[in-house]
């Protein structure tokens, strides 16, 4: 082992190295406890109810994205990137602009729940009391874990004035989508080709075993540059900005892998009905919850602890927040599919804990949904009939924007301005998907809008 | 559907973007979309895949010569009801729509920066400042819009 290196062995890329000089920020942050639950949150929240061997974790996701931050840095060409702050323009040299990156990469999902984004929607209503609406959950807590004492001092202890001065302040700013810097900066870290969307890629179609989702990104990052690209129509000008590229004649094929690939893990993976199906269960079972907390009927005595009570009754609690994660919460589901006097949360824990899926009874498709609105009404009124009381959790319905996974690229019929992948065609830049035939008739496709489940014992 | 079913038409992606926004943000609309902060201010995804969909089934019309023009299909076959909570900011969805887009442009980034924890209005002058170097001489009436608009309570439980 080379002195000076913290060495991780990874799946995807082999050897994941950090420099305990230069990167001795992220390596604290790394040890911080914050950053370790994120061993205890998987990646895929509930796909290992369809695919067994996706329990790889937010961790290591986390530190992947890190490692291909650096890179993309690596590749591009450029002295020095900038930030605007009031008054000044702050130039930051290679060094320090690959530090940004990979601060604000390891820390992007520090604010995750647990069963990731299923969590975030079964919260969402409720929590948008105490968090601001329109964000997404974990977003704001990661905003807010970031200026929390802990890690907020790590940041402020880089050598390095400016980051003593406006690290924080940058890193939330990254994630935010409000950095004041060069533009390339923040696409890194968000945009259709960003290090998160590579290495989750990557890593969550390994897991599942889903054999058809490569890509060549190496390749694509030896061809990127950073060069003018279009932004404007839409009520503005017409003007450009500094973006990245990738060489057209070059990198088409590989890009168009990149997308292929994740047109195969939206319709097998993220869209599976099975597993959105135990996500609807989680998403009852927070429902039934609120509705006992509300009225009194669970106290602090059905549940393991403190944390998880403390949290439902305030939802800006971080402390509280930081305890929760898979094994806590699975640990309480399995105690009240055994130990619950209300019968409806003990049979939906019981569901989830012992995996007995609903049925899905109804699919609702771009192409029939004006009759199948209708028939979908129909079929409500039934079940409200047969289930009484207990329709409001027995009837789920998935729909697909509320799949967290979605890809909106596929999905959109035309792009914003700052959601295309743009090429460099004989110098002058170009819409992957206006130039890319493949790429054109796999968009706009939104082939099953809504999913109806039921529960078994009232089919 | 049901905004639709109350604004009728409306002219440009970026008004419609910034309108629902503000509506829900000030919880006004019982609406569950995701924003990020994008070229022009808070912007959502969800809402874009849904407008396209709507298209798709022909409860929307849309054109597109200077800016894309959504209408709704006075005969789309299915009738919508119209929340009552909706239905009480009729006219306000109305003024909102009649705003330049890059006025609520400015007003939504307020928004979208106060639910960052950018609380100090200094603070949040200088931040559009850098965010929108060509629209500072918005940013003085986006506050007094701000304002007139803090006077709506929040009315959705």
């Amino acid at each position: 082992m080379r002195d000076g290196q913290k060495l991780f062995k990874d799946p995807i890329y082999d050897l994941i190295y950090f420099d305990k000089v230069k990167d001795e920020a992220i390596l604290k942050i790394i040890e911080s406890d914050e950053f370790q639950r994120l061993r205890r949150i998987r990646q895929l929240g509930l796909s290992s109810y369809t695919y067994s061997s996706t329990n790889h974790d937010r961790f290591s996701h986390s530190i992947g994205v890190c490692f291909l931050a650096g890179l993309f840095v690596d590749n591009l060409n450029f002295e020095t990137s900038y930030v605007n702050e009031t008054g000044k323009k702050i130039l930051l040299d290679r060094d320090e602009t690959k530090l940004l990156v990979r601060l604000a990469a390891i820390l992007h999902d520090i604010g995750h729940g647990p069963f990731s984004h299923a969590f975030e929607r079964a919260i969402k209503k409720k929590a948008e009391k105490f968090i601001k609406p329109g964000i997404q959950i974990h977003e704001d807590y990661s905003i807010k874990i970031i200026n929390s004492p802990h890690i907020k001092a790590i940041i402020e202890n880089i050598d390095n004035p400016k980051f003593k001065e406006f690290g924080v302040k940058w890193i939330t700013d990254i994630l935010a989508g409000t950095f004041t810097g060069s533009k390339w900066v923040k696409e890194i870290i968000s945009s259709q080709f960003d290090a998160d969307r590579i290495d989750y890629l990557l890593r969550d179609a390994y897991m599942s075993g889903v054999k058809y989702a490569g890509f060549d990104w190496n390749w694509i990052f030896r061809n990127m540059f950073i060069g003018d690209i279009p932004i404007g129509g839409d009520e503005h000008e017409e003007s450009t900005k500094e973006g990245i590229l990738i060489d057209g004649n070059k990198g088409i094929h590989s890009l168009e892998s990149f997308i292929v690939s994740r047109y195969h893990m939206y319709e097998q993976v993220y869209f599976h009905k099975t597993t959105r199906g135990f996500e609807a269960i989680v998403n009852s079972i927070f429902k039934r919850l609120n509705f006992l907390i509300d009225n009194n009927e669970i106290t602090s005595e059905d549940f393991l602890g403190d944390y998880f009570l403390n949290f439902l009754k305030d939802y800006n609690s971080i402390p509280d927040y930081l305890q929760l994660d898979d094994y806590y919460m699975i640990s309480h589901f399995n105690h009240w599919s055994k130990n619950c006097k209300d019968y409806v949360l003990k049979e939906l824990c019981n569901c989830f804990v012992n995996r007995k899926p609903f049925k899905m009874v109804k699919v609702i498709t771009g192409d029939n949904a004006m009759e199948s609105l209708q028939k979908y009404s129909e079929l409500k009124d039934v079940y409200k009939d047969r289930m009484k009381d207990h329709f409001d959790y027995f009837f789920l319905e998935d729909d697909y924007l509320n799949n967290p996974y979605k890809d909106n690229y596929l999905l959109s019929k035309s792009p914003g301005a700052s959601e295309r992948i743009w090429l460099d065609i004989r110098g002058k830049p170009k819409d992957l998907s206006v130039e890319s035939k493949i790429i054109n008739s796999l968009r706009n496709n939104v082939l099953e809008v809504k999913r109806i489940y039921v529960h078994r014992n009232f089919l | 559907m049901q905004f639709f079913s109350i604004a009728k038409k409306v002219d440009g992606r970026i008004r419609l973007q910034k309108v629902i926004y503000i509506l829900q943000t000030k919880g006004l609309i019982d609406f569950d979309l995701d924003y990020k902060y994008a070229l022009y201010g808070p912007y959502s995804q969800d809402l874009q895949l849904e407008i396209d969909y709507l298209s798709k089934i022909g409860f929307l019309f849309e054109t597109v010569s200077n800016n894309y023009v959504y209408e709704i299909n006075a005969n789309f076959p299915i009738n919508i009801e119209i929340d009552k909570n909706i239905n009480i900011n009729k006219s306000l969805i109305s003024d909102l729509l009649k705003e330049e887009s890059q006025l609520l442009e400015v007003t939504s980034t307020i928004y979208y920066l106060k639910s960052y924890h950018y609380e100090n209005k200094n603070d949040i002058e200088e931040k559009i400042k850098l965010l929108k170097p060509n629209l500072t001489t918005k940013i003085k009436p986006a506050f007094e819009l701000y304002s007139e608009l803090e006077k709506y309570s929040k009315i959705l439980n």
